[in-house]
């Protein structure tokens, strides 16, 4: 039986730039002074930050959906921990191999700010390649990296989740989780960083008095909408099923 | 972070009615900005440029429809498309356009994306009255696993303008006050696992109700008239059906009994002791003023403390169960209180009869995980 790593994969590819110039604020919190205007002050977030958003958002659905958990318990031949070894495994993979799924281009100073894990002895480490990887306090991270200093705050929020757990926790019990526990855990450290993420642009929303566009989130929610239900498996709940057709059918 | 952090950074989040997907590089105006709006109204573009990559086609081309168990990189492709709807739901609610209703409830068929049917509801917040609404979002209340979904379905209804629909979420919302999760993909906790030992009767082909279930109740419906459906129990436990005027009037029995119980000598010595403190002021007197008086009162302090236990205080819906309506059978009693209960009334919507299986906190464990708890 393998432990479980319990790693925060960055959903994005690139490298890491030897000439690092630290982290850059991506989200205004300051509206225009007066006479001011875009791009001079309120610039919208770069592109990277919503993607990073949606990527986290989409593994975050990953480790929570009851079908993928089935599936890879199945595929570990009834082992919880080796199928959450396999979870663990597959978004690592994924995270480096999104090539041509990136709608982006990741460079400096929007770069990717790399994958990091929180230790059995609960120390945060960032990888540097495959045999490397250095213990980063999330200073050091904001000095280090070239990306938004936003991702580093949200990356930080995720793996306190973790370091917290890991103080809570001998590591004997860490060991051996399967992959309900594991997926949760993830699931939670994602949730938090993406509510970090939206939090700041709630702050650049306020600031710079930002409306959203409804006519095109009509359509990308009505195409989106359309193949999700053309591609949902059968329905199985009752009432979903065959829904009242009127109110007066309810009664 | 800690947990009240989180719920803060994710109340603020809800709060905003989040979403923009305005995205652009630094040395690169972006077409809002060419426009030359005014700062006021900078509008936020939803689809960024970029590779070109659409998670919509990519979905639909690589994964089949109606499969029951997809491959990973179905349900990540799939997840990408959810993420995309879920960011025009929060677009279209913080954009306050009526015209989204319809998204919205078209989304409220995604029944096992429980990211998308939240969003979709806090959509339909917006425009509780508008048509619709009530046949696609009661089925949420009642039939979907997640908590999250059925706890905003039950916001969504209980603005609807039908008052007996309003009165089911209502009746849904307070029986499940202080269960909350942050995590959309939560489920609803079931029935309790000590339920099936506490020895409720089984009311022949009744089905579950959520609006009745608490930390201390369990909700059945049936179709047949709460008279019947009293009067079937009673024979299953052998115990008489009180009306809601015998109820009430045992409950004052209770309370009366309570107040008998208070020692008329001790009423008297503090009477007497007061009389004597109002002449002489003399401050020696107050002990034991203070210590009678706890004495005396102790009865009527356990039975109020007893109240938030009791089986008694589960949510009934509010102004939709007529008193003459609604049956009780105590199935059980200890110590002098009841310690389990059932109550039977009529449901208006969805039309139906409600058995409340409640118990006594003092006797039985509650349902809810505390994991679960506010």
């Amino acid at each position: 039986m393998k432990p479980v790593l319990i790693v925060a994969a960055l959903l994005a590819v690139g490298y890491l730039s030897p000439l690092a110039a630290g982290t850059v604020q991506c989200v205004p919190t300051q509206g225009c002074p007066k006479g001011g205007k875009p791009p001079a002050c309120c610039q919208p977030p770069p592109c990277e930050f919503y993607e990073q958003i949606k990527m986290k958002q989409a593994v975050r659905r990953l480790y929570r959906k009851a079908s993928v958990n089935k599936r890879l318990i199945r595929q570990a031949g009834g082992d919880n921990s080796e199928a959450a070894r396999l979870l663990d495994e597959w978004v690592k993979n994924k995270a480096s191999n999104l090539g041509s799924q990136l709608r982006c281009k990741w460079e400096a100073p929007y770069g990717y700010a790399g994958s990091f894990e929180t230790k059995s002895w609960c120390a945060i480490f960032r990888k540097l390649s495959d045999k490397e990887q250095e213990s980063m306090s999330e200073r050091q991270a904001h000095e280090k990296i070239d990306t938004c200093a936003e991702f580093i705050s949200a990356i930080y929020v995720h793996e306190g989740h973790h370091k917290q757990i890991c103080g809570d926790t001998n590591s004997t019990e860490r060991l051996n989780e399967g992959l309900t526990v594991f997926a949760k855990e993830e699931s939670d450290g994602y949730r938090m960083e993406i509510a970090s993420l939206k939090a700041d642009l709630q702050q650049y929303w306020r600031a710079c008095s930002t409306v959203a566009d409804a006519a095109t989130a009509r359509k990308v929610a009505a195409a989106g909408i359309s193949i999700l239900k053309k591609k949902s498996p059968k329905k199985t709940r009752k009432m979903t099923q065959n829904p009242p057709a009127t109110l007066a059918e309810l009664r | 972070m800690n947990a009240a952090q989180r719920l803060i950074i994710i109340g603020a989040w809800l709060a905003a009615l989040p979403w923009v997907a305005g995205c652009s590089k630094s040395d690169e105006p972006s077409a809002t900005q060419d426009a030359g709006l005014p700062q006021s109204a900078q509008v936020a573009a939803l689809q960024p440029p970029g590779s070109g990559f659409d998670p919509v086609k990519a979905y639909d081309e690589q994964c089949p429809a109606d499969e029951d168990e997809p491959s990973l990189e179905c349900e990540w492709l799939r997840g990408l498309v959810v993420a995309d709807v879920v960011d025009a739901l929060e677009a279209i609610e913080q954009s306050r356009d009526q015209r989204g209703v319809e998204e919205a409830l078209a989304a409220l068929d995604l029944d096992d994306e429980p990211e998308v049917l939240v969003a979709a509801c806090r959509v339909l917040g917006r425009f509780p009255a508008a048509p619709g609404i009530a046949e696609k979002v009661t089925p949420l209340l009642l039939d979907s696993p997640w908590l999250e979904v059925r706890r905003i379905a039950a916001e969504v209804l209980g603005r609807n303008p039908d008052s007996d629909l309003a009165a089911m979420a209502k009746q849904w919302s307070d029986n499940h006050k202080g269960l909350s999760s942050d995590d959309p993909y939560d489920e609803l906790p079931g029935i309790p696992s000590d339920y099936a030992a506490m020895g409720f009767p089984q009311y022949p082909g009744a089905e579950r109700f959520s609006p009745a279930d608490s930390d201390r109740s369990a909700g059945w419906w049936s179709a047949d008239a709460p008279p019947v459906v009293a009067a079937r129990l009673g024979e299953l436990l052998g115990v008489e059906v009180l009306d809601y005027q015998q109820w009430i009037e045992r409950s004052q029995q209770q309370m009366m009994t309570a107040v008998q119980s208070i020692d008329q000598s001790k009423v008297d010595e503090l009477q007497a002791l007061v009389e004597e403190f109002t002449k002489t002021q003399d401050p020696t007197l107050l002990e034991r003023v203070q210590s009678l008086q706890t004495e005396i009162y102790a009865p009527m302090q356990q039975l109020g403390d007893a109240a938030e236990m009791t089986a008694a205080q589960v949510a009934t819906p509010p102004g939709s169960a007529e008193p003459d309506q609604v049956h009780y059978l105590i199935a059980e009693e200890k110590a002098g209180h009841v310690s389990r209960l059932i109550l039977v009334y009529r449901q208006k919507v969805p039309e139906r009869t409600v058995m409340q299986m409640a118990w006594d906190l003092r006797d039985y464990p509650r349902a809810w995980d505390s994991r679960f708890s506010q």
